[in-house]
């Protein structure tokens, strides 16, 4: 009988202890860690290479861009130097320009179908 | 005109006392006595050793509090929301003008200085990839 009464005092006490635990210590979330040089290394890093891919992009596509309006000012130059060019010889000159990625589909579409309406 | 003379000398010495105490509290808030609050304000980091970036912290989605616990010997940051993290340290140092926290973590040493007299805090943390430096003020909680 005694020991029933102690082992009934025990489980209470390990109970009340549980509890006292769980109100004291704050549940840490999943992301809990290293401040200085965890999150914080992990998030400027990040925040520093995106930016950084992000204006490399931007100077592909003015680079791109470049080199777009110049392969068109070079052609213009050609067209002018070799005289008036046939319908044929304009769609030709597109359907490279399309084939290299220099102009997107619909700018082929609309420039192919200003050619045939100028005919 | 004595009681007078008497009762001016005693508001006078209390004042004293309440400023000499004043002053006593305000010079003891940064020097490891008392936890304190840091926002943090400005950051300069480098990348790689060759790209660099300056901004306010918080465009660089650092936590913008954090809290300097000398018990604890710990610096705690809440951030998105539910999330916490820590930078125990093993001590901490007083020199003339500031006071100085140090810690090693993830391979990355870093240094928290926080100006005695004015609580104006600049943290550094350097590493193989990216070192930083932020730049804030603290105040005593």
């Amino acid at each position: 009988m005694l020991n029933i009464k102690l082992n009934f005092k025990i489980m209470m006490l390990v109970a009340l202890g549980a509890i006292a635990f769980s109100v004291t210590v704050p549940a840490q979330a999943d992301g809990a860690g290293a401040f200085l040089g965890g999150i914080a290394v992990a998030r400027i890093g990040r925040s520093i290479r995106d930016s950084n891919d992000a204006q490399q992009q931007q100077a592909d596509a003015a680079s791109q861009q470049a080199y777009y309006a110049q392969q068109q000012a070079e052609a213009a130059q050609q067209q002018a130097d070799a005289g008036p060019q046939t319908a044929e010889q304009k769609i030709a000159q597109l359907d490279k320009l399309a084939a290299g990625g220099y102009i997107s589909p619909e700018e082929y579409k609309s420039r192919k179908k200003a050619i045939l309406d100028n005919m | 005109m004595k009681t007078t003379q008497k009762r001016l000398n005693t508001v006078a010495l209390l004042c004293l006392m309440l400023c000499v105490s004043a002053a006593a509290n305000a010079a003891s808030k940064f020097d490891g006595s008392t936890n304190l609050l840091c926002a943090a304000f400005d950051l300069t980091a480098c990348v790689d050793g060759v790209t660099c970036a300056k901004g306010e912290a918080r465009t660089f989605d650092m936590p913008e509090f954090l809290t300097v616990n000398f018990k604890k010997k710990s610096i705690h940051a809440d951030y998105d929301g539910d999330k916490t993290a820590d930078s125990p340290f093993k001590n901490f140092e007083l020199t003339d003008n500031q006071l100085i926290i140090q810690g090693v973590e993830n391979d990355h040493g870093w240094t928290m200085a926080i100006s005695k007299k004015s609580g104006r805090m600049s943290v550094s943390a350097v590493g193989e990839e990216v070192s930083f430096t932020m730049f804030g003020a603290c105040k005593a909680l």
